[in-house]
């Protein structure tokens, strides 16, 4: 382990009552509370530890990195998915893009925070370079930092959709969700966003030069209520 | 090296029984989503899925077989 942390997702109960109709819908019980967030293992202490945002933060901080296991790696992967997926693991915090001979190249990601969490058989619709970010209206109105932005924030290192954004459509209809980068890199590993795939800029640069508008992407979320394009 | 505290199939496992359950039952593969999983022993996870509306249970072992695919 060399004084690495090795981390552990924890399975994410996902409730949003808007959706619990399309939960019932779907003929799904909801999933009793499952613990939510990421575990690490010190192997000072030898302990798994919660790894929460301010632990994330201060393990950055001393090593200007994430740990080990978010950072992109190629790894097996038994799939019928052609090359050119994308699979996103939203309890283990791993987006895997599927390669020949069944492998993938693994990263680790920020997923949504409690009540919003999703799952579904989606596409990339479009990309984009340092885009610009416009909070949809819902956040605007339960966020007041979105407010001042409500008009649209250029593309920039502080921008929160980061160097790139591939915009995840169903059919031929924008879902509001993204994979992105951002500019809070120790968040990866981390359930914190609305919703969105969050990635460091230099991974989800990197996953945007092997991706091809119309790929396929399928978003596993144990637990989730919404669900998308299924 | 990692785990998880409700441990949850591993993504490849669990789209392996997606796909065995869009060969069993003729469903467009589009529409069959797995929604739970957990670890039964050392060696097999069983998976729940959506398969357009119905629940499918699928047992699949560490290796990739998919030992059984039955309605839920």
């Amino acid at each position: 382990m060399s004084g690495k942390l090795m981390i552990a997702g924890r399975a994410t109960l996902q409730r949003r009552s808007l959706t619990a109709i399309v939960a019932v819908a779907f003929g799904l019980v909801a999933v009793a509370a499952l613990a939510a967030g990421t575990q690490v293992f010190d192997p000072k202490t030898r302990k798994w530890v919660d790894y929460d945002r301010t632990k994330a933060r201060k393990y950055y901080a001393a090593h200007n990195e994430v740990p080990e296991a978010f950072r992109p790696q190629m790894v097996k992967f038994r799939t019928a998915e052609v090359p050119g997926t994308i699979i996103i693991d939203g309890n283990q915090h791993f987006l895997y893009l599927v390669q020949p001979g069944q492998r993938a190249m693994r990263y680790g990601i920020g997923v949504g925070r409690e009540g919003f969490g999703w799952a579904g058989i989606v596409r990339v619709g479009r990309m984009a370079e340092w885009p610009t970010w416009t909070p949809p209206a819902e956040m605007v109105a339960r966020d007041p930092n979105a407010v001042k932005h409500a008009g649209g924030m250029p593309g920039g290192p502080d921008n929160p959709l980061g160097a790139r954004a591939l915009y995840l459509y169903e059919r031929d209809q924008d879902t509001i969700y993204r994979i992105h980068g951002t500019p809070e890199p120790w968040t990866i590993g981390l359930d914190v966003s609305s919703g969105c795939i969050r990635m460091r800029n230099d991974d989800i640069t990197d996953l945007a030069s092997r991706v091809k508008v119309g790929a396929k992407v399928i978003v596993l979320m144990q637990g989730a209520a919404l669900y998308k394009g299924v | 090296m990692s785990r998880t505290k409700v441990e949850t199939a591993p993504a490849d496992l669990q789209l392996l029984c997606a796909n065995a359950v869009a060969k069993a039952s003729g469903v467009d593969s589009t529409k069959i989503l797995p929604v739970s999983s957990s670890k039964l022993d050392s060696k097999t996870y069983q998976v729940e899925l959506d398969a357009g509306g119905k629940k499918t249970s699928c047992l699949v072992d560490t290796e990739g077989n998919v030992t059984s695919v039955e309605p839920a």
